[in-house]
């Protein structure tokens, strides 16, 4: 076959020369050619393409032991060892991983919990350019309620605004009870708290999902009504919900137009969505919050400017020259208003555990090396250099950091239903099952097995060989500066956490326990009905009918309530300089004194 | 000081046989006659640099040869340290053997 050039088969080629050694690469690779196109021409090109193969992979084996055949013998060795040193110390290496165990499942605890705190409000579509309006008072205290008629006038000026949504409560302001007649059968009637209405660009702003209807729809007429799939479920059980009647407070029937399923981490959290149909425009009511929707490519330094003033342009209060209106990013929220100090809280706690953790590791592992001076001396006779004993301490901590990573998600699986009902979250496992977090938990197996390991890794490795055999204790008198920093660090650390939680404890303890000046005892609060409120003195006398019943009394509000907000209060001896915002609750002794309460 | 191991004695053997043209491919198939086994290239070059790193064989690399997919061959040559080595063992075989006959095993 003269014409035809032969080549060998590319792939045994690329092979050979990943493995082969670089000097004898070049001369054996020749050679291998040179037989190859003997064979070729004595016996065909699919035999010798064959041998090639054939060639390649037997020496394969020589080159790749060549390279890697001490390294290999070495990490066989090590390997032994370490399991040999387990099984030797069973009690010290449970209490050595459950250590590391439990600080890296603190660690991965505290991770979910954050990422939740820091995902809220990104779902929705509009998150980089919605904006919850803000009063900032002259204490600079933030207030995430504004007037309701505030808004609409916003909106009327400032071309940038898209769309804006007021959320009144309702809920809050008055007892709600929803009804549902089926067809047939007994009515379904609840009292519900969370009842919201809110501005007909709702939908077209928050982008919540339906599981039923859709945004464009769900306020199609003045009656809808837009609920959560909990809500559906309380009221229709499993029946397709859409159409159907809802009697708000035996007067107002609403129709089920939408169905859907606000996400954990959302700020706004509503079970009743319904239209508000007053425009609220003169409205200078200051208790619940409003949104806008700026257009996407505004700028906010312009927008800030031209709303910062609104407040005293618009509203009748003689004191809203102080008061500024600002914009809050709608992502920043949830972490806003006092949340963001405990996610920094909390990451220092979880790096402070994991610190313990490793140190705790550190300690024990120099503290209870004894045998191991003698193994480090005997393997530095046979001539073992220091970083390949430095490699080995490594390789073993990191190995033991894998085994405690594996408990500590066993630990964690077991931990997150009681995190879930003590913080009022829904954190799933599954939230680890992503890959960016695969990263980060082989990083955090890294690090612990890196900073756990290091120190004794140096200090093991550090030992003269000659006084380690030779004397009957292999430790050296010479007490360790570092170790004694680190354990006292260690219980410090310890300690501070211990004494906060004793802290928090008792602060709780304290404000459940201390009396406030009215007795709760005995005390049963009905929200009633405005219907009912008008007919208070017959309803009241029905009560103390009961013998059981001693006193009835009716209010607004309850007294120990923080409802409203205000900066205007005055006082004798006040100065400008000492600005406050306080709560105000309504309330009138007259009312309370039934209760005997002064 | 060591002796030879038989795989270095039949390698520089077969290097001094070879004399001008002793690089891999030709030592291989010397190597592969004589002892009528199949020795990789791999095999051949792990003895070679073992020679190499003792000082018993000089290597010269040649001029790359279109032939051989544009790779020079690595030639060798015997050194003073790996003359002295064979005659070592020559001198240890022919003392050892000597006076000894080892039964014939066709006459069993």
């Amino acid at each position: 076959m003269p014409h035809k050039r032969l080549i060998p088969p590319p792939l045994a080629a690329r092979l050979l020369k990943m493995t082969a050694s670089s000097g004898d690469y070049d001369s054996a690779f020749g050679d291998l050619i040179e037989t190859f196109e003997y064979i070729a021409e004595k016996e065909g090109h699919k035999k010798a393409r064959r041998w090639f193969w054939k060639e390649v992979l037997k020496s394969l084996s020589g080159f790749i032991k060549n390279r890697t055949h001490r390294s290999a013998a070495m990490i066989k060795n090590y390997v032994k060892i370490a399991l040999r040193n387990i099984s030797r110390n069973k009690i010290f290496t449970l209490i050595n991983t459950l250590g590391l165990a439990v600080g890296m499942a603190c660690f991965i605890l505290i991770t979910l919990w954050i990422q939740d705190e820091m995902s809220y409000d990104k779902f929705h579509a509009n998150k980089d350019d919605l904006y919850l309006l803000t009063v900032i008072h002259p204490d600079s205290v933030m207030d995430p309620n504004v007037p309701y008629a505030l808004a609409p006038r916003l909106a009327d000026e400032i071309p940038e605004i898209v769309h804006f949504t007021r959320i009144y409560s309702l809920g809050s302001m008055r007892t709600c009870t929803f009804k549902y007649q089926p067809s047939q059968g007994m009515p379904v009637m609840h009292y519900e708290t969370s009842v919201d209405l809110v501005d007909s660009s709702f939908f077209n702003m928050f982008s919540f999902p339906f599981v039923y209807g859709n945004a464009e729809t769900a306020f199609r007429d003045s009656h809808s009504l837009v609920i959560t799939n909990r809500i559906a479920a309380k009221y229709f059980g499993r029946d397709n919900p859409m159409g159907k009647t809802l009697t708000l407070n035996n007067q107002e029937d609403l129709v089920v137009s939408g169905v859907i399923d606000i996400p954990s981490n959302s700020h706004l959290q509503m079970d009743f969505i319904a239209p508000l149909s007053e425009r609220l425009n003169n409205d200078w009511n200051w208790r619940d919050p409003s949104y806008v929707l700026l257009e996407g490519k505004s700028s906010l330094s312009d927008v800030r400017e031209k709303i910062e003033g609104a407040l005293s342009r618009h509203s009748p209060y003689p004191f809203a020259d102080t008061l500024k209106i600002d914009m809050l990013p709608l992502t920043k929220v949830h972490l806003s208003f006092g949340r963001r100090m405990y996610v920094y809280i909390f990451s220092v706690i979880a790096v402070f555990i994991l610190l313990i953790a490793c140190i705790n590791y550190m300690n024990l592992a120099t503290a209870g090396s004894a045998n191991r001076v003698r193994e480090v001396g005997m393997r530095k006779v046979m001539g073992a250099k220091r970083h390949e004993l430095i490699q080995q301490f490594l390789g073993e901590s990191i190995l033991m950091s894998a085994v405690g990573f594996g408990l500590s998600l066993i630990l964690v699986r077991i931990g997150l239903p009681l995190i879930n009902s003590f913080t009022a979250k829904q954190l799933d496992f599954s939230l680890l099952y992503k890959h960016s977090m695969y990263l980060y938990l082989l990083g955090l197996i890294l690090i612990v097995g890196l900073v756990s390991g290091l120190y004794p890794a140096f200090f093991l490795s550090s030992n003269r060989p000659a006084v380690t055999l030779k004397t009957s204790s292999p430790f050296r008198s010479k007490r360790s500066s570092f170790r004694v920093v680190t354990v006292v660090g260690q219980f410090a650390v310890s300690v501070l956490l211990i004494s906060c939680t004793a802290v928090v404890f008792q602060q709780l303890d304290f404000i459940q326990k201390r009396p406030l000046g009215f007795s709760l005892d005995h005390v049963v609060k009905v929200p009633i009905n405005p219907v009912l409120m008008n007919r208070f003195q017959s309803y009241k006398n029905d009560l103390l009918q009961n013998t059981n019943i001693l006193n009835v009394t009716a209010g607004q509000a309850d007294p120990y309530d923080e409802d409203y907000k205000t900066s205007g209060v005055e006082w004798k001896g006040r100065t400008r300089r000492c600005p406050l915002t306080s709560d105000i609750a309504s309330c009138s002794p007259i009312i309370w004194r039934p209760l005997g309460w002064r | 000081m060591k002796f030879l191991s038989r795989q270095e004695e039949l390698l520089l053997l077969s290097i001094l046989r070879l004399g001008e043209n002793a690089y891999g491919v030709p030592i291989r198939r010397h190597v592969s006659d004589v002892t009528d086994k199949y020795w990789s290239i791999g095999a051949i070059y792990d003895v070679l640099d073992r020679l190499a790193r003792k000082g018993l064989v000089s290597t010269i690399t040649g001029e790359p040869e279109k032939k051989r997919g544009g790779k020079s061959k690595r030639f060798y040559r015997i050194t003073k340290q790996g003359v002295r080595a064979l005659e070592e063992v020559r001198e240890l075989q022919q003392k050892t053997w000597i006076d000894i006959s080892v039964p014939s095993l066709k006459n069993r």
